[in-house]
């Protein structure tokens, strides 16, 4: 019979004690496991959203580049810098600029989304941007799924009734002011700042998407270049040439996405376009046409000197290791303590029995168990406790994060299965003579490990006290 | 004694490995085979020879199981000082033997038990129990010796009450080296007339079954010598002369030396041989003269144990 069994029939025997020192250290694993997976998921959305369909930002060369995704990718943090209309002029393809050739990165990208930050609507971000976000842009190009309206449509270049004043709603924003399509607001200059005179007609709702876009108010934003404030101050000189102008120079021409001649019918509506010179957008949503470019793009934009350029990717995993990887730490440990103060409970339980076992021992000791024997016996039954808590507590875990998985999938897109480990990390380094090893894995495969030094640990004493059992006097003190 | 002495020397067995030629080394009469000896010799490992032979019929120890000698044993006293338990000068079972030891509680037949098993270390003196000094045994040496050699049958029989009958039985053997033998752990069990019982806890059984299983248990290693600790005290009297039959029987088949400690005269009176402890134990001669006068040695075998 092998000490693992004689270990098993000790825990048979104690059952109530046993069980219930089992589930207090199933239910310590189980956070642990709950807090990995759910820290997993919340990496994995942040991740999942530096892969919206583009790999580099352009913004401000003033300003920290992790502000400038933050804006960005999140539309958080403190407003930035702007960036001269002709930095994206600069991306767009001839027919768009209108003078007859590719502007210096046209051919480097696929496609560059202008974003125009700074305003706000009851705490929630105004977002000037155009019409390709919504209708051409994929957030999940693996998927290829593009944002989609819950109600209404997307917002018009020129519209004959709202001209540039079309807005659309993220599905948080929609909730949480209760507006409906056809609802008119006006957005404020500055958060908390003042009101803008011109509003915007809400034409559509966007589905949630369990990206950032759901908490975003998104403007035309040839119409958030027209609210007051929002027009750079240039030269008179050049403002006059350019109000003059019978003949647009061609590398001033303004956007002519089919503007409709009849659009300008009222009054308000029928405002023009505002200079190419007084235009300034926040940031650029680059997708580049190939990744073997993106370096030599960023390098030649940071070069120029008028903007930056920024990996998002890079700058969110750096976020993701300041913040994120602090925060799961913290919690790991504590319910890592949990799984201590459990494993404190095996000893108790352990050691309270002691006085019970003490005959047990003293017969398998007479029997020609050795002490090192004896003190195995209960080591494995700490071990057996721990880790058969630890399994329950492991599949338990599994089991709630998986019944929740709908809830996380709405609210962050991320899926759990249920035998989805948490993902992969650096777990430690082995370093060998001549190099280092960096082994890799799911931090949930330590805790097999981690389990048996902690029952270990816990077992000690007890086994202690049952390597030191006086057999002949064990042996003698009959019940 | 003499009795006892012709029936294991014509033991066809004993007279086999009496032919076998072998040599001396050093030990109290121990032996082993002429060609392992030239073998060891070659290797240059004579010392780590082990005594495989009979013991030389010329040694005093010869025939002995058990021999003990020069054996003391004391207790710290709980006021402080020592309190001897044990002084005995003389005291051996031969190959095969079945000896009854009596004595009245206090008289040092459990300690004596114990230090036999090699459980408890005596302070002097040498326990040679086949062939082997056990006093010179480490603890762990001791522990191993016990798992191979020794089989020993409780007043309360001390069957651990988490496991079955069967696996009581196999846990007589998990200690030492040779693998479990769930067959002969059943065999056993058949002997003891429980093959019926194999699955049962053992507060699932009457008292004489739960006494059974034991003997089954002390007999699983196969042992050389079977210390038997008041096993008939907790027992019904139905019950008690079975397992005694049964200890004897066994004892007698398998040629196990036997040393029963009883105060019951009705189980003592059926061996050939009874010791009395209080004539071998000079622990207990000097507090009887200490107290007064001797009383007859049948009185004091009637009290309780």
């Amino acid at each position: 019979m092998s000490l693992w069994m004689i270990a098993w029939r000790s825990i048979q025997r104690r059952w109530v004690a046993s069980l219930l020192t089992a589930i207090s250290m199933a239910l310590g694993v189980g956070l642990v496991v709950s807090v990995l997976l759910i820290m997993g998921v919340v990496q994995e959305s942040f991740r999942n959203n530096t892969s919206l369909g583009y790999n580099l930002i352009v913004g401000a060369a003033t300003g920290g580049r992790l502000q400038l995704v933050m804006n960005t990718v999140y539309y958080l943090s403190q407003p930035i810098g702007n960036i001269n209309y002709d930095v994206y002029q600069d991306f767009l393809s001839a027919a768009e600029r209108g003078d007859g050739r590719d502007g210096q990165y046209r051919s480097s990208v696929e496609f560059a989304i202008p974003v125009c930050l700074g305003d706000y609507f009851e705490g929630f971000r105004v977002i000037g941007t155009t019409t390709q976000l919504f209708d051409e842009f994929q957030y999940d190009p693996d998927k290829q799924r593009k944002f989609e309206f819950a109600q209404g449509r997307n917002f018009r270049f020129r519209d004959p009734e709202h001209g540039f004043f079309e807005a659309v709603l993220g599905a948080q924003v929609a909730r949480a002011t209760g507006l409906q399509v056809g609802d008119r607001f006006s957005p404020t200059h500055g958060e908390g700042g003042r009101q803008h005179e011109g509003d915007f007609t809400i034409v559509g709702i966007l589905r949630s998407s369990g990206t950032p876009v759901d908490r975003g108010v998104f403007v035309n934003m040839e119409g958030f270049f027209l609210l007051d404030g929002h027009a750079k101050p240039v030269a008179p000189s050049a403002a006059s040439v350019e109000t003059a102008g019978s003949a647009p120079s061609s590398a001033n021409q303004v956007p002519t996405e089919a503007t409709p001649d009849a659009a300008t019918s009222q009054d308000d509506k029928a405002q023009e376009p505002l200079p190419i010179e007084q235009r300034q957008v926040t940031s650029l949503l680059v997708k580049t046409s190939s990744l073997l470019v993106t370096e030599a793009l960023r390098k030649k934009i940071n070069d120029s000197q008028r903007a930056q350029a920024v990996l998002p990717v890079r700058e969110i995993f750096a976020l993701c290791d300041a913040i994120i990887r602090p925060i799961q730490h913290l919690l790991l440990v504590i319910t890592a303590l949990i799984c201590v103060v459990s494993g404190i409970g095996i000893l108790v339980s352990i050691y309270n029995s002691m006085s019970d076992r003490k005959q047990e021992i003293a017969v398998m000791r007479a029997l020609g168990a050795g002490r090192s024997t004896v003190m195995w016996v209960v080591l494995f039954e700490a071990i057996l406790l721990a880790v058969g808590g630890g399994l329950l507590g492991w599949l338990g875990g599994h089991v709630v994060v998986a019944a929740a998985s709908p809830q996380i999938e709405a609210r962050t897109g991320v899926q759990v299965g249920i035998f989805q480990l948490a993902p992969q990390e650096h777990l430690f380094k082995i370093r060998l003579p001549t190099s280092t090893l960096d082994v890799w894995g799911s931090p949930e495969l330590l805790m097999v490990p981690g389990l048996i030094v902690l029952a270990v640990l816990v077992g000690i004493l007890p086994a202690m006290a049952a390597y030191r059992t006086d057999v002949s006097r064990a042996l003698t003190a009959n019940p | 004694m003499v009795p006892v002495l012709d029936a294991a020397a014509s033991s066809t067995t004993v007279r086999f490995f009496r032919s076998i030629p072998c040599v001396k080394i050093p030990g109290p009469g121990l032996q082993i085979p002429l060609l392992m000896h030239k073998v060891c010799v070659l290797i240059g490992r004579v010392g780590r020879c082990r005594p495989t032979c009979m013991p030389d019929p010329e040694s005093p120890l010869s025939l002995f199981m058990l021999s003990v000698t020069h054996l003391k044993k004391s207790f710290a006293a709980p006021g402080g000082g020592i309190l001897p338990v044990l002084d005995i000068d003389r005291f051996q079972i031969e190959m095969g033997e079945q000896v009854a030891l009596m004595g009245s509680s206090g008289g040092g037949k459990t300690t004596l038990l114990h230090v036999i098993a090699g459980i408890a270390r005596p302070d002097a003196g040498s326990i040679v129990v086949d062939g082997l000094d056990i006093t010179q045994l480490s603890e762990a040496g001791r522990d191993q010796f016990r798992a191979e050699k020794i089989g020993y049958v409780y007043q309360t029989f001390n069957l651990l009450p988490g496991f079955t009958a069967l696996e009581n039985v196999l846990l007589g053997m998990t200690f030492r080296r040779e693998r479990v033998d769930r067959g002969w752990a059943r065999e056993l069990l058949r002997r003891v007339g429980l093959e019926h019982r194999l699955q049962h806890r053992p507060s699932t059984l009457s008292v004489g079954e739960q006494q059974r299983v034991a003997v089954a248990r002390a007999l699983a290693n196969r042992p050389k010598l079977l210390l038997a600790d008041e096993p008939t005290a907790n027992i019904d009297p139905l019950n008690q002369q079975q397992i005694v039959d049964l200890i004897r029987e066994t004892c007698d088949k398998d040629q196990i030396s036997l040393l029963v400690v009883t105060h019951a005269p009705e189980v003592a009176s059926q061996f050939a041989r009874v010791d009395r402890l209080e004539d071998i134990n000079r622990v207990v001669q000097r507090r009887r003269t200490a107290a007064g006068p001797a009383p007859s040695a049948g009185a004091s075998t009637g009290a309780p144990g």
